[in-house]
């Protein structure tokens, strides 16, 4: 569609007192309007950990003496020191701590984002949606009410794709342990009251994602029933449509709408199986393994293949919860008796912690290393991908969000380039001048893929509304 | 040709201000048309001129051609006006309602001649909307009607899908991965559901695609569920119409087949389905079932019965006869649906009525001793009633007494809890859950925990404490329905109030033991101790656990130490610190803001809610921020918006909301106000504050009602006049019509209206009496497209 013509859809559209249902769209024509050179697409994948990931594990081995204080209490992680100043200097010279080692490959690539806090959220276990929403919700054991989209809902809403956002977690809301199904963990939502689902089994992601490009008998029987179903709902609402002549013909519309949608799915999905088949994963026994460390490898091989095939550009990966227990890395403790700082054998539980921060880290280069793989415009995939690693819980087991650390890995074409080198970047302490806080870098990711606004989230009443207003110029080119 | 003559002459005729030349071929165009010209001039001219038009509307050389861009823009105003009846204004000379219909009939054919929808329409589709329609007219007995409300299709209710999947299989929610997909966006004081509102889009379709594959596993294969300790576990309930074909090595008989479909058609829509409906499933149920065998050929054909549009929609579409006014009636069918759902979360099927011939009568004594009768021989009664759908078919609702004495009943079994209220519900013995949604929605009480009131002043339990406190008003408003006398005159007077209360001694004693026993809580030693105290100088404690818990019954002024707690509720508070609802904490905290009490949004609940005003929205160029002083009241504060601007419209609200400054926002009574410092709740750190007297005054200006109007004293003087109004008794009748409707009210529902006041106001003051006129009602029965 030409940018008149979709000009012209929009306006007809708005003429006709368009339902607010369908304004997503809409926004999404209007964005495409405003474009008027093909662009290189911008993909993020969010890696959530639980139990917090320690700021002063991400300092490098030179700055550890200035930045880094022992803890108040003996056997708990040690606190990175709050600045008085923007801190802005490359990691060339530096030594990258045990825990960012596997990203040495990609230094580049990695931009440690420190200082922001959130305490605009929850605390605790968990700040359920505010982690990406940047709001008060839930309590101990619930996420409480979506109340609006997080950060990558949104992104998912900007981002065209067959798949708007997926989803992969080990487990669903943070207490619980592995799971089997689509399960809800109260992290992301794609609007007010939409809580995005997500999907606990690498083999059920794969049928979801892949499964047109699967080649056998019971898995070809398996598509078709999907097809067919929704081929019959389509012919069924239509029965209906006639046989009520006009009364509220919108709401039906709608639910027609939402069943061709799906097909129209299924559609372009059979129309890209090459391409899918191509980029696939290989299944291996790590897809139905019950081990962790397995199904979690399956999951960012699965996130891995879904950028790279174009299915989504917005993936987010819960890639542990409260009562997962690292067999695997022969830590013989859940992840919560570790954030309470009981002792493994062999190990304390700040080396346990780090060995998982680890474990996920390599997952990461290991996904980098795909993206890498892949040319694209005049460099690779990498360099229209951002990894964005960060707790739920903010900084520690019990987070207070007083500090929200993140890493950053990739870039997003030229809006977003990371420092040849790597980049450390910490901002003023909480309540400090020139503090920010994570809605400021939600801002930012936001504005990289041309949504400027204002605000995000809620305020945090006690700061100076306007430090939390508007992105990171820092991080922007 | 015609038409385009006649809309030439129309232009001329209302420009030199004569009709002669039009009228004869204007009447042969339309009926309608005939007295449009007159009723401009006479009604509309004198202010919608060629000099100076009011609201910069010029009627004087208005086309009638609708194609005419301008010319449309005009008659949508036009009749935005007469449909909210709010032209022409009071104070000046009034058209007959016959008139004002032929002007909006013919304005309506002139839309449908060029396909447009009436702007106003849309709006009117909005809760927010409720009060613009004119109030005076809706109760002054001179709008005809007939009544009747739009053919429709109304999304499921969250809380009829949690049943549902209860039904299905009990807990299945809480142990498998279905998720809510028909959530409510619960706007503080608004009603949520409403018909036109809602849709069923590819998000909500994501989310059923999920629900259904697990509901029919459940039914058939299982569904994989891994324990609390980590091990799998397959869940199952199959029931022998399917176990047979799941079983089966061969393709499934025909006769298997429908059996299968009939079952799943029984469960989901309590109806069996059609001879056609039939024959397309067993021919796509054969297909899917050739093509991947029994067990997931059967489950797909199950999900397409699950994902039929009537099981996301309740059809009103009025399949029943159709009467000389063009109305269509809802078939026995869909009244049968509308009722269960008017008034519980259950199917039609599940709510037991008796029938004609027994408890025909409505008086009381009756009623009662049938209920005896039902508990001393619960099963066989239950199973000789017939349900609503049986009741429907046999012709007993048939007319609007036979309906009311349906509702009636439904209403005094009081045994409707839901899957969402199950706990609570059963616990405090609430059964109509469906009216203690109308009482949350309309009063709003149950935002109180949603109301952030930081750590450092409530301490960090606050949503644990606001949430008792909702439940403390949710007995309040449904013991007062239950008693169905003086409801609202109650709900805004009474003294009686329920605090901590468990529903019974039983339930009291269970829950004391359990303190005096429990030895696992942090607080055992404060519990006993507490405990011990108490009952040695004579006093009944708190049956809560835990001393912080314990704290919050101070919001009512209590001390929590040396409170002797009421064995049996409701019980009297102190009657001249608090009356009804408006000075309950939960309605306090609801309407506060996180650091102050909120008088301009607690005056705006009032005006809309209770006086059936509106109050326009803040201008966009107003920064609406009350200035920050430490050393000033609030009241003080907010002389800003005396400023001749701001007071145009918050006369209406602040005087409202001023007087309930008598409690802080933690909605405790208090005879002086603290300022200097931010309030908590722990009063120890305020031993030094600077305290200055209440200041509780405030007025009701230009209510509607001239008798009401007037300065009061106090909170409570202001609500003693509000409970006694004829005008505060209409706007809650126009807020349950809302609810019950599912959507606003028009003039054509003014007898609607009146009828239910009518029915509240003769059967002393009864909801019940109410509720059961509104769905006994021409709105509720008939459908007609507009």
């Amino acid at each position: 569609m030409s940018s008149r013509s979709r000009r012209q859809v929009i306006k007809t559209a708005l003429g006709a007192g368009l339902s607010r249902l369908l304004l997503p769209f809409v926004q999404q024509i209007q964005r495409q309007a405003a474009a008027d050179t093909p662009q290189i697409p911008q993909r993020f994948l969010f890696v959530v950990k639980c139990s917090g990931l320690t700021p002063a594990e991400l300092v490098p081995l030179e700055q550890l003496p200035s930045r880094v204080q022992p803890a108040a209490e003996a056997g708990w992680p040690e606190e990175l020191r709050a600045s008085d100043n923007l801190l802005d200097f490359s990691l060339a010279e530096q030594t990258l701590p045990p825990s960012l080692e596997p990203l040495a490959p990609f230094r580049n690539y990695l931009t440690v984002l420190q200082g922001l806090s959130g305490k605009m959220c929850r605390g605790g276990h968990s700040a359920w949606y505010g982690a990406l929403g940047c709001y008060h919700t839930g309590n101990e054991g619930n996420p409480g009410r979506a109340a609006t989209a997080t950060v990558d809902g949104m992104l998912a809403n900007m981002l065209p794709a067959i798949f708007p956002h997926v989803g992969l977690t080990l487990g669903g809301k943070v207490l619980s342990g592995v799971k089997d199904s689509v399960v809800y963990p109260g992290i992301s939502a794609l609007a007010t009251d939409r809580p995005l689902p997500y999907q606990a089994s690498p083999q059920m992601a794969y049928k979801n994602l892949f499964g047109v490009a699967a080649t056998g008998q019971a898995a070809q029987a398996e598509q078709q029933l999907k097809s067919m179903l929704l081929d019959y709902m389509v012919h069924d609402i239509k029965r209906l449509q006639n046989r009520i002549a006009g009364a509220d013909h919108e709401k039906l519309d709608h639910y027609l709408e939402a069943f061709e949608s799906l097909r129209m799915r299924r559609r372009r999905l059979q129309g890209l199986e090459a391409q899918i088949r191509q980029h696939a994963p290989v299944v291996r026994d790590k897809f139905t393994s019950q081990v962790e460390t397995d199904r979690i490898e399956a999951h960012f091989d699965i996130a891995a293949a879904t950028l790279i095939s174009g299915l989504s550009q917005v993936v987010t990966l819960r890639a542990d919860t409260l009562d997962v227990t690292y067999h695997g890395l022969g830590i013989g403790k859940h992840v919560h008796g570790l954030g309470h700082a009981e002792a493994v054998p062999g190990m304390t539980a700040t080396e346990a912690r780090n060995r998982i921060r680890r474990f996920q880290v390599e997952q990461i280069a290991r996904v980098a290393a795909k993206l890498q793989a892949v040319p694209e415009g005049n460099g690779t995939m990498l360099d229209n991908t951002l990894i964005v690693y960060l707790s739920d819980s903010a900084e520690k087991h019990h987070g207070s969000c007083l500090e929200w650390p993140f890493v950053l890995l990739g870039g997003l074409g030229e809006r977003f380039r990371p420092q040849v080198g790597g980049r450390y970047l910490q901002y003023p302490g909480y309540g400090k001048e020139g503090h920010r806080t994570i809605a400021n870098f939600y801002l930012t990711l936001l504005q990289a893929v041309g949504q400027v606004q204002e605000q995000f989230g809620r305020l945090d009443l006690n700061l100076d509304p306007a430090w939390q207003r508007g992105p990171l110029a820092e991080l922007l080119t | 040709m015609q038409a385009r003559e006649w809309r030439l002459i129309f232009v001329l005729a209302l420009g030199c201000g004569t009709c002669q030349a039009w009228q004869p071929t204007a009447a042969a165009t339309t009926d309608h048309a005939h007295g449009v010209v007159p009723f401009l001039k006479n009604y509309c001219l004198p202010c919608h001129g060629p000099d100076k038009p009011q609201a910069g509307l010029a009627l004087s050389s208005l086309s009638a051609d609708f194609t005419d861009k301008t010319a449309l823009a005009a008659w949508q105003r036009v009749f935005e006006q007469l449909e909210l009846g709010a032209m022409p204004p009071e104070g000046v000379q009034q058209p007959p309602p016959d008139a004002v219909n032929q002007v909006r009939q013919w304005i309506l054919q002139e839309f449908e001649t060029v396909n447009v929808t009436p702007l106003v329409q849309h709006k009117l589709r909005s809760p927010e909307f409720g009060n613009h329609i004119n109030h005076e007219k809706l109760f002054d007995g001179l709008q005809p009607g007939p009544a009747s409300s739009p053919p429709r299709l109304w999304r499921l209710s969250p809380y009829v899908y949690d049943q549902f999947v209860e039904e299905v299989g009990r807990n299945l929610r809480r142990e498998t991965a279905i998720h809510q997909p028909f959530p409510l966006d619960a706007g503080k004081g608004a009603f949520a559901d409403f018909a036109a509102e809602h849709f069923a889009d590819a998000a909500t379709l994501q989310l059923l695609l999920m629900n259904c594959q697990t509901l029919v596993e459940y039914q058939t294969s299982g569904v994989l569920h891994r324990d609390h300790e980590g091990r799998l576990r397959r869940l199952k309930q199959t029931p022998p119409e399917l176990e047979e074909i799941v079983r089966a090595e061969d393709m499934p008989t025909l006769a298997q087949l429908e059996r299968a479909i009939n079952w799943e058609y029984q469960l989901l829509l309590s109806r069996l389905p059609t001879d056609a409906e039939k024959k397309q499933l067993v021919a796509f149920g054969q297909t899917a079932i050739e093509l991947a065998g029994n067990v997931l050929g059967l489950q797909t054909m199950l999900q397409a019965i699950l994902m039929k549009p009537e099981a996301i929609y309740r059809l009103e579409i009025g399949l029943g006869p159709v009467d000389d006014a063009g109305r269509r009636r809802l078939s026995d069918v869909e009244l049968a649906f509308a009722l269960a759902r008017g008034l519980t979360d259950l199917s039609p099927r599940d709510i037991r009525i008796d029938g004609p011939t027994v408890g025909s009568s409505s008086e009381p004594e009756e009623n009662e001793t049938e209920r005896k009768d039902a508990e001393e021989n619960e099963t066989a009664h239950t199973a000789s009633r017939p349900n609503l759908l049986e009741l429907a078919a046999e012709g007993f609702l048939s007319t609007p007494e036979q309906i009311r004495r349906v509702v009636k009943q439904i209403l005094d079994d009081n045994n409707m809890s839901t899957a969402d209220y199950r706990m609570f519900t059963e616990d405090h013995r609430i059964g109509n859950t469906r009216v203690l949604r109308f009482f949350r929605e309309f009063f709003g009480y149950h935002h109180a925990p949603k109301v952030f009131k930081d750590a450092k002043r409530i301490g960090h339990g606050d949503r644990y404490l606001t949430e008792r406190m909702v439940g403390d008003a949710d007995q309040f408003v449904m013991h007062i329905f239950d008693q169905d006398q003086d409801v609202l005159q109650r709900l805004l007077t009474s003294d009686e109030y329920f605090v901590a209360y468990l529903g019974s001694e039983e339930h009291i004693a269970k829950d004391l033991h359990y303190i005096k026993t429990n030895k696992n809580d942090a607080n055992f030693r404060f519990n006993t101790e507490y405990v011990e105290r108490s009952e040695a100088a004579g006093r009944h404690p708190i049956p809560i656990e835990g001393p912080d818990a314990r704290q919050y019954v101070g919001f009512y002024n209590l001390d929590h130490e040396t409170w002797d707690y009421p064995i049996e509720q409701p019980f009297r508070l102190p009657s001249r610190q608090r009356a009804g609802i408006l000075t309950h904490p939960a309605w306090l905290i609801a309407w506060s803001g996180n650091f102050d009490n909120d008088p301009i949004r607690r005056g705006k609940w009032i005006r809309e809610h209770l006086l059936a005003d509106k109050v326009r929205d803040v201008p966009l160029d107003v920064d609406a921020v009350v200035p920050e002083d430490p050393h000033k009241s609030l009241r003080e504060r907010l002389q800003v918006t005396r400023a001749e601007y701001c007071w145009q419209c918050h006369q209406q609200m602040d005087p409202l909301g001023l007087p309930f400054q008598q409690y802080d926002d933690f909605g405790r009574y208090r005879r002086r106000e603290m300022i200097g410092e931010l309030l908590s709740i722990f009063a120890e750190r305020h031993q030094e504050a600077e305290t200055i007297p209440i200041d509780t005054s405030g007025a009701i200006i230009d209510s509607g009602e001239a008798t009401l109007d007037g300065e009061v004293a106090s909170p409570l003087e202001l609500v003693q006049k509000l409970a006694t109004s004829p005008r505060v008794r209409q706007s809650f009748v126009r807020h349950a019509f809302r609810y019950w409707m599912g959507r606003n009210e028009t003039l054509d529902d003014s007898p609607t209206l009146l009828a239910a006041e009518a029915a509240y106001v003769n059967h002393g003051g009864s909801m019940k009496a109410l509720i059961a006129s509104l769905l006994s009602s021409d709105s509720f029965l008939y459908r007609k497209e507009k």
